[in-house]
C-alpha cells in the first residue's frame, strides 16, 4: 500500500524504501525516480543509513532553525547510541559523510557528536593514539605551544 | 565489555572507554571520573553498574590499522561540524595534537577559527557569557579560563583568574606583579590620579595594629603604562584626562566584577579540569 522508491548505491545494490523516508529528507528526495543511484555511497553504508531512517520514520517533523543550543545539547537516545556503537570507526565516518551528502541532518549531528564524545576528556597522547596521529610539530612550534599558557609580560 | 575484567588486556585505552561508559546521566552533565591508579578500585566502580556495562560496547578502540584514520582526511566542513560539539577544553587539547588540527584552531585572524571557539564557549562555558576582554582572541579567552596552572611560575592546578590583569596565577605571583595602592605614590613616585582608569583587585588584609582593612592592588605594568600616558598629556589637559579616566575606570571595573561574579557562580556546571 505504501509507495516505495528505489535507491541504488555506488556499487549497484538496490534498496526499496518507503517514500515517506525520501520525503522526509529533501535531498534524498532528489533521487526519487526509477534509476536513482547515489554515486558517493556504497551499499554497506547506505544500508546503515536507511536502517536509521527507517527507525526514525515516525519522528516529529524536523525543525532545524538556527537554534544552536538545542542542537548542541540534544541527547542521543538509546536506540541511536546502540546503533552508532555497533559500527566500527571506519563505518562511523562513512555514515557521517553519507549523512552529509544525503543531507540527513539529525544523523549527521549524531555522528559528529559521537566523534566529539570520543575525543572528550582525553589527554593529548590519548587523542593521538586513538586516531593514530603523529605529532608533527617542529621543536619551535612545540615551544610556542608550551608558552601559550604563560603570561606575556608585555601585554 | 568482557575485556574490562581481563587484567592483561586492561590498557589505558580501555580505561578511557570506561569514561564514556559511565557517562550515562540523562541530564547531559558529564563529569570526569576520578582517576584511580588502583585496579581494584576501578573494578569495584564498574561492578556497581554491571547492567550498563553489558549493554554497551566500548566506543573507542585504539586505531590499530596502519592506514590513516578517517578523521585525518575528513572534509573541512565536516571536521568543523565535529568541533562544534566539542567543549573548549577538548578544543584546547586538539589544537596541540598535530599541525592539521592546529590549523583549524590556532589562527588568530581567521573568522572560522573565531567562530569555532565562540560557539564552543557559548555552548559550554556558562561563566564566559561576556565577550572576550579587549585585545584577546576567543581562543585566548577560553584558554585563560579553562586551562590550569599559574601562568607565571607554572604551579599546577591553579584556576583562579584575575580578570583585572587578564591572568591566571597563584597568590605569590599575584603579589609579585602587583603593588598596593598606598605604596604607589611613595614607592613609585606616581600620583594617584594616574590610577583612575585602571582595573584593580580588592583584597582584605590584616595588620597587627590596624586590624583588617581593604587594599586595592594594581598591576605594576599597567600603572607604569598609565603613567607614561599621563606624562604625555599636557599639563593643561590633565584635568580632562583624569575625568575621562575616571569614567573609563568605572566601566572597566564593572566589567571585571561581572567576570569575577560569573566565575564564582560557575562551579555547579560541568567543567572538568585537566592538569597541564
Amino acid at each position: 500500500e505504501n509507495e516505495t522508491i528505489t535507491l541504488r548505491s555506488s556499487d549497484g545494490i538496490e534498496f526499496h524504501i518507503d517514500a515517506r523516508i525520501a520525503n522526509r529528507y529533501t535531498l534524498l528526495n532528489n533521487w526519487n525516480g526509477e534509476n536513482a543511484s547515489l554515486p558517493n555511497v556504497t551499499g554497506k553504508v547506505l544500508e546503515k543509513v536507511l536502517e536509521w531512517c527507517e527507525h526514525h520514520i515516525n519522528d516529529p517533523p524536523l525543525n532545524y532553525d538556527n537554534d544552536d543550543s538545542r542542537r548542541r545539547n540534544f541527547e542521543i537516545d538509546d536506540w541511536d547510541e546502540n546503533f552508532i556503537n555497533c559500527v566500527n570507526q571506519d563505518m562511523l565516518f562513512e555514515i557521517i559523510l553519507a549523512a552529509n551528502y544525503l543531507d540527513i541532518k539529525p544523523l549527521l549531528d549524531i555522528g559528529c557528536k559521537t566523534v566529539a564524545n570520543m575525543i572528550k576528556s582525553k589527554s593529548l597522547e590519548e587523542i593521538r593514539s586513538t586516531f593514530n596521529i603523529v605529532n608533527d610539530f617542529t621543536p619551535e612550534e612545540e615551544e610556542a605551544i608550551r608558552r601559550e599558557n604563560e603570561w606575556a609580560d608585555d601585554q | 565489555m568482557g575485556i574490562k575484567f581481563i587484567p592483561s588486556t586492561y590498557t589505558k585505552a580501555s580505561s578511557s572507554t570506561g569514561i564514556v561508559l559511565k557517562k550515562t546521566s540523562k541530564k547531559g552533565i558529564v563529569r570526569r571520573p576520578k582517576k584511580s591508579s588502583h585496579p581494584t578500585m576501578e573494578s569495584t566502580l564498574t561492578n556497581d553498574s554491571p547492567k550498563k556495562l553489558t549493554q554497551r560496547k566500548p566506543r573507542i578502540k585504539k586505531w590499530r590499522s596502519s592506514k590513516q584514520h578517517p578523521i585525518v582526511s575528513f572534509p573541512p566542513e565536516l571536521f568543523i561540524n565535529i568541533l562544534y560539539f566539542c567543549d573548549p577544553q577538548t578544543l584546547l587539547s586538539l589544537s596541540k595534537v598535530c599541525r592539521q588540527f592546529a590549523m583549524y584552531l590556532n589562527p588568530s585572524d581567521s573568522s572560522i577559527t573565531t567562530k569555532i571557539w565562540r560557539d564552543s564557549r557559548k555552548g559550554f562555558l556558562n561563566n564566559l557569557k561576556l565577550e572576550p576582554p579587549e585585545g584577546m582572541t576567543e581562543k585566548e579567552y577560553c584558554q585563560l579560563s579553562v586551562a590550569r596552572g599559574c601562568m607565571v611560575c607554572g604551579q599546577p592546578r591553579i584556576r583562579k583568574v584575575y580578570w583585572a590583569f587578564k591572568v591566571r596565577c597563584c597568590t605569590t605571583c599575584l603579589e609579585k606583579m602587583t603593588i598596593r595602592d598606598y605604596r604607589i605614590e611613595s614607592e613609585m613616585g606616581i600620583p594617584s590620579c594616574v590610577l583612575l582608569g585602571l582595573p584593580y583587585v580588592q583584597q582584605q588584609k590584616w595588620a597587627k595594629r590596624r586590624g583588617s582593612f581593604i587594599v586595592r592592588i594594581y598591576s605594576v605594568k599597567q600603572v607604569k603604562d598609565a603613567h607614561k600616558e599621563y606624562k604625555k598629556v599636557p599639563a593643561k589637559e590633565r584635568k580632562d584626562w583624569c575625568q575621562r579616566m575616571k569614567i573609563r575606570g568605572i566601566e572597566v571595573m564593572k566589567e571585571v566584577n561581572q567576570r569575577m561574579n560569573d566565575d564564582s557562580n560557575k562551579r555547579m556546571k560541568c567543567i572538568y579540569p585537566l592538569d597541564y
